[in-house]
């Protein structure tokens, strides 16, 4: 076993501060390097020793990817929102963009679950990045079907869905991610449920819905669920979703369907207070929650 | 309005500031910065020291290799168990020395020059170990062939083998026979967790070499008399040579009574010959320092038709992990908690602290007791509830009565126990106590229920340690107070400062209480076990107003003279002597003081003939013993009072997740008379919120015999978010040999807390959970039971 003290040895002995993403990625070629954007994670990694071979921190505050604003190009079916990776939970929850649409409503209740010392300095950016399935707000992300843009010194700048990163986010550790895109539409909704042993703390686990009716028939159009703190990373539910696609959201259906998710979610791992069988137990329930209160809010638009 | 005019306006009228809920002494120097914490103390010179700990839960040191470490530039001194005078079977060592009886226990210790030099050094440092087998589950370790491992220390005189480091029996009646005649018979086991202090500041002791050959400790300590004398033991050093210094504490709970590792940083400083300091961090904090005892409690009660218990039989197991430091003397608490609160003729216990290869259990806020009190309060409402009763109705029926005598001997007095559950029933009692008065949630999806639970305890106050004051008068009529007294937040400096004040009717503003100013120090004040078992305020209370008594005594006999009275019939207050049957005849305190010039003419000051206006005082209450066949107090009591405390808590629990969410909790405690009630309170609120974190979400887990979830997020303590209205009630009940009356609020709101939200948690879906923490895993599955059955 290592020593808990040695553990915590990190030594950077650099702090740059790129003014260009070109510059950024020049950085990130080597293995000694880690980008530092609201540092909220960086001393609980050096502590687990994760860190150890990190001797310069890359700062990305001055690469302007501060932002909140809508696309350019609107159509009135579809509003995409465009947020800067470097932009903290703050700035977005105190968004006119995000705030009242029903949309937007799981992220905004996502981020309202950390603590406000968090929320100040914590980035989008910095939370998809870590790739951890215990983070709240990348669950909402990618129920949200978020397009990341990234920057790399092969493809400057290139998107790729939220879903192939979470599919491997390895492979994106020598890009540098500047943007976060999603849309809403017309009679879409989205809802975050979290179980937690304490209000600010991590979750024992979590789900995520984003649900678009159909404007005439209000079936469900389309649906996307995530669930998080549950898998080694957020796993999108898609047998489920097919099961309820084209579906009338009656309650007796979500709940059927709901009932079904924890036979299909099979690698569902314990946690220090809560084992894999009571995850699998609460795992239907949360769906359930997450997914009425998606279509309540999309019926009422 | 202001404190000093506040203070001026009751002086005026009632003379005292007893009662008056002054604004903290410490509270400018706390929110501005400049209160002193151990952390602070930065010397000359000063090395930093790191300790290299063991990686198994039980192993045989083979070798240590420092040779590599010894020639890293920076590095001036490493100790091993070798370094200490007594090293094999030492009980709770400074280092381990050829076993290490718990995963991370400290192996080898370094000084150097930087905090990053001392990390290196114990990477190159080589232990060979022999991993052994090892237990941590007290039922298996106390099991003669069950047992993997004897983990020994012969120099405990309770041991029974195999691993039992005390046992204690209490027989009081035939508990046994009583049972057959006993038309209810109901039998439940309870258990409770390991369960951290989490203080805010980590454990921190700063050491330096004095010129004489001894040593000065600044100690994260609750008492710096306990650490000189602690440290004179494991240096083997004369504790004359031994200067201890508590500064502020930043909380304590009982988590600090490390002397061990301050024995490391003295041995490093004394060997470099230089200042060292020794900085554990959160995670060495919660896995190599004292934790709460985990317990496995049975509770076996026979009942009449009437509800009345006639027999009680408890078999109570405190896992103590490798060593004792203080456990097996604590450990008498589980038979303090089960005998002050409830009158049965027929009562049997057996409280046995078992050893195993866990980090040594230690005192935490109402030691022992909580998890006492946990068993019982949880069993009495599961009688309740079987016999139909009303939970509060049952309870008094069966409570002890002020007069009566406890299954130890010790006869109650000033105990409040009725009234403090009258004062929560009727704060919380808007339309009856229960499930059915409470407004539940009427939509049919709301899956949220809503319950109430009460709970009642009592705490001692174990006796035990002197606690000695020295006050001066000044010429000003200022008084300065000389006292070990450990400010850890609860606001004990306030506390003293408002009897002493309240003695001599004088603002709080003319107390120079010196630890305020320099920390309480053991050179520079008389002896005191510092700030434990509920205890401070009234053994240093108690200390102090006979130093002040004294300190008066000498001034009338010097005024007896000027004014012409007896001395016997001069008092000493708002900075005059004075006849007390003609007021008119007094004079000044300074008065009675000379002037002399000090530096050349200039400059004078005042001065007495003779002797100071310096008055010593000392309480010591003598404790008794326990028969180790009865049980029955033998020399006197062990506690010299007892505060009652009864809780209802309001919960709400979801029925779909198990998760608990504390609503609201109604806390009466009697605190004899609250010298200060603003501070009162204060302990109660933060008793309530510690006890509900211990209750719901706090645990130490452990894996393969090592603690998994050693930080803030996998440990998780309640945040402001998760507390719950906490109403505070005041019962007071004045004791009669405390300072005006008061007795002690620290510790006695930790107990019924937890047992109250279970009860809570029953009364809302008819479950019963008897394991804490209260899981919303551990709710459901109690949920899954009831469906089943």
């Amino acid at each position: 076993m290592r020593d808990l003290e040695l553990n915590m040895v990190f030594d950077p002995s650099e702090v740059l501060r790129p003014s260009s993403f070109q510059d950024a990625v020049e950085t990130l070629d080597s293995s000694d390097s880690k980008i530092v954007a609201g540092n909220t994670s960086l001393y609980s990694l050096a502590r687990k020793g994760r860190l150890e071979n990190i001797k310069k921190l890359v700062d990305i505050s001055k690469l302007g990817i501060s932002y909140i604003k809508e696309a350019e190009s609107q159509t009135s079916e579809e509003k995409k929102i465009l947020v800067g990776a470097g932009t903290t939970f703050q700035e977005i929850t105190s968004s006119s963009l995000i705030n009242g649409r029903p949309e937007y409503a799981g992220l905004k209740e996502a981020l309202n679950k950390s603590p406000p010392q968090i929320r100040n300095v914590a980035t989008i950016g910095g939370s998809i990045c870590s790739a951890v399935s215990f983070y709240d707000l990348p669950i909402v992300l990618f129920a949200l079907g978020t397009t990341l843009k990234f920057f790399s010194k092969k493809e400057g700048e290139h998107l790729i869905t939220i879903d192939s990163f979470f599919q491997n986010p390895a492979l994106y550790g020598k890009s540098l991610l500047i943007e976060c895109q999603f849309s809403s539409s017309p009679n879409s909704a989205s809802s975050f449920v979290k179980l937690c042993r304490r209000m600010s703390g991590y979750a024992v686990a979590m789900t995520a819905a984003r649900i678009k009716l159909d404007r005439t028939s209000r079936e469900i159009d389309d649906i996307r669920l995530v669930i998080g703190a549950m898998t080694k990373t957020p796993q999108r539910l898609n047998q489920v979703e097919e099961e309820l696609r084209h579906k009338e959201p009656s309650i007796e259906t979500i709940t059927r369907m709901c009932e079904k998710s924890a036979d299909l979610v099979h690698d569902i791992i314990p946690s220090v207070h809560a084992s894999t069988a009571y995850k699998k137990r609460v795992l239907p329930i949360l769906l359930r929650e997450a997914i009425t209160t998606a279509v309540e809010r999309a019926t009422e638009r | 309005m202001s404190s000093t005019s506040q203070e001026q306006n009751l002086l005026f009228k009632e003379k005292t500031l007893v009662g008056v809920p002054l604004q903290k002494v410490d509270s400018i120097l706390k929110v501005t910065g400049k209160a002193l914490y151990t952390k602070d103390v930065r010397l000359p010179d000063m090395l930093h020291a790191k300790i290299k700990r063991c990686p198994y839960p039980h192993a045989r040191i083979l070798s240590i290799d420092t040779s590599k470490a010894e020639q890293i530039p920076g590095v001036r001194a490493i100790v091993t168990g070798k370094d200490f005078p007594v090293q094999q079977n030492e009980d709770t060592p400074a280092v381990a020395f050829s076993e290490a009886l718990y995963a991370n226990q400290a192996v080898v210790a370094v000084a150097a020059d930087q905090r990053r030099t001392s990390e290196l050094a114990l990477e190159m440092i080589f232990v060979e170990y022999e991993p052994l087998p090892w237990v941590t589950d007290p039922e298996i370790a106390m099991t003669p062939g069950k047992t993997p491992t004897k983990i020994v220390h012969p120099s405990e005189t309770w041991y029974e083998d195999p691993n039992v480091g005390r046992h204690i029996k209490i027989r009081k009646g035939d508990a046994s026979a009583s049972f057959k005649e006993c038309d209810r018979v109901i039998e439940e086991k309870y258990t409770t967790g390991m369960v951290s202090h989490f203080q805010l500041e980590p454990v921190t002791f700063v050491a330096q070499p004095d010129p004489d050959g001894g040593v000065s400790v600044w100690a994260t300590s609750s008492g710096p008399h306990k650490t000189q004398y602690e440290l004179s033991r494991y240096l083997g050093m004369d504790a004359d040579k031994i200067r201890a210094k508590v500064p502020f504490l930043g909380g304590w709970f009982g988590s600090k009574e490390e002397c061990h590792v301050a024995a490391i940083c003295a041995k490093l400083a004394l060997k470099a010959d230089r200042p060292v300091k020794l900085e554990l961090s959160r995670e060495e904090t919660l896995t190599a320092t004292g934790q709460r005892h985990p317990s496995v409690i049975t509770v076996k009660d026979g009942i009449n038709k009437g509800g009345k218990i006639v027999a009680r039989q408890i078999r109570a197991i405190f896992n103590g992990g490798a060593y004792s430091s203080l456990g097996n003397n604590v450990v008498i608490n589980a038979v303090l908690g089960a005998v002050s609160v409830y009158d049965i003729p027929n009562f049997h216990m057996d409280c046995y602290r078992v050893y195993t290869n866990e980090q040594p259990g230690t005192p935490m806020r109402g030691p022992i007791g909580f998890q006492i009190a946990w068993a019982i309060e949880c069993q009495m409402e599961r009688i309740a509830n079987e016999l139909g009763m009303d939970p509060v109705e049952f309870r008094l029926k069966n409570v002890l009565k002020e007069g009566s005598e406890n299954a130890i001997g010790e006869l109650m007095e000033s105990i409040s126990h009725d009234k403090v559950l009258e004062q929560v029933t009727s704060a919380m009692k808007l339309n009856g106590q229960g499930k059915s008065s409470i407004p539940q949630d009427s939509t049919q999806e709301n899956k949220w229920v809503r319950g109430r639970g009460v709970a009642l305890s009592a705490k001692w106050a174990p006796g035990g340690s002197p606690h000695q004051a020295m006050v001066r008068v000044k010429e000003s009529g200022k008084v300065e107070v000389w006292v070990d007294v450990v400010e850890n937040g609860q606001g004990i400096y306030t506390g003293i400062t408002q009897i002493v004040a309240s003695e001599f009717g004088i603002p709080s503003t003319d107390i120079l209480l010196m630890p305020l100013v320099f920390g309480s120090d053991s050179s520079m004040s008389g002896l005191s076990g510092g700030a434990s078992a509920s205890r401070q305020l009234v053994n240093l209370g108690n200390a102090v107003l006979e130093a002040s008594s004294n300190a008066k005594k000498l001034m009338a006999e010097r005024a007896s003279k000027k004014l012409g009275v007896p001395s016997h019939d001069l008092d000493v207050r708002e900075g005059r002597v004075f006849s007390k049957t003609d007021f008119r005849r007094s004079l000044k305190i300074s008065e009675l003081f000379l002037r002399a010039p000090i530096v050349g003419y200039r400059t004078v000051a005042s001065f007495t003939e003779g002797v100071e206006f310096v008055g010593y005082g000392t309480f010591y209450f003598r404790q008794g013993k326990l028969d180790p066949e009865t049980g029955m107090t033998i020399g006197g009591r062990i506690s010299p009072f007892y505060m009652s405390t009864a809780q209802i808590a309001e919960v709400s629990v979801n029925v779909e997740t198990g998760q608990v969410r504390v609503e609201k909790i109604v806390a009466a405690a009697d605190v004899g008379v609250a010298i200060n009630p603003d501070l009162a309170k204060g302990q109660i609120v933060g008793s309530v919120c510690m006890a509900m974190g211990a209750a719901t979400s706090e645990e130490l887990v452990f894996k393969d015999g090592k603690i998994i979830n050693a930080n803030l997020a996998d440990y998780e303590i309640p945040s402001i978010f998760d507390v719950p209205l906490v109403i505070p009630i005041l019962v007071e009940n004045p004791l009669q040999n405390g300072p005006f009356g008061a007795k002690s609020a620290g510790e006695p709101s930790m107990f019924p807390t937890a047992p109250a939200i279970r009860n809570a948690i029953h009364d809302a879906l008819g479950i019963w959970v008897n394991d804490l923490p209260i899981t919303s895993e551990r709710v459901l599955e109690a949920l899954q039971k009831l469906r089943e059955n």
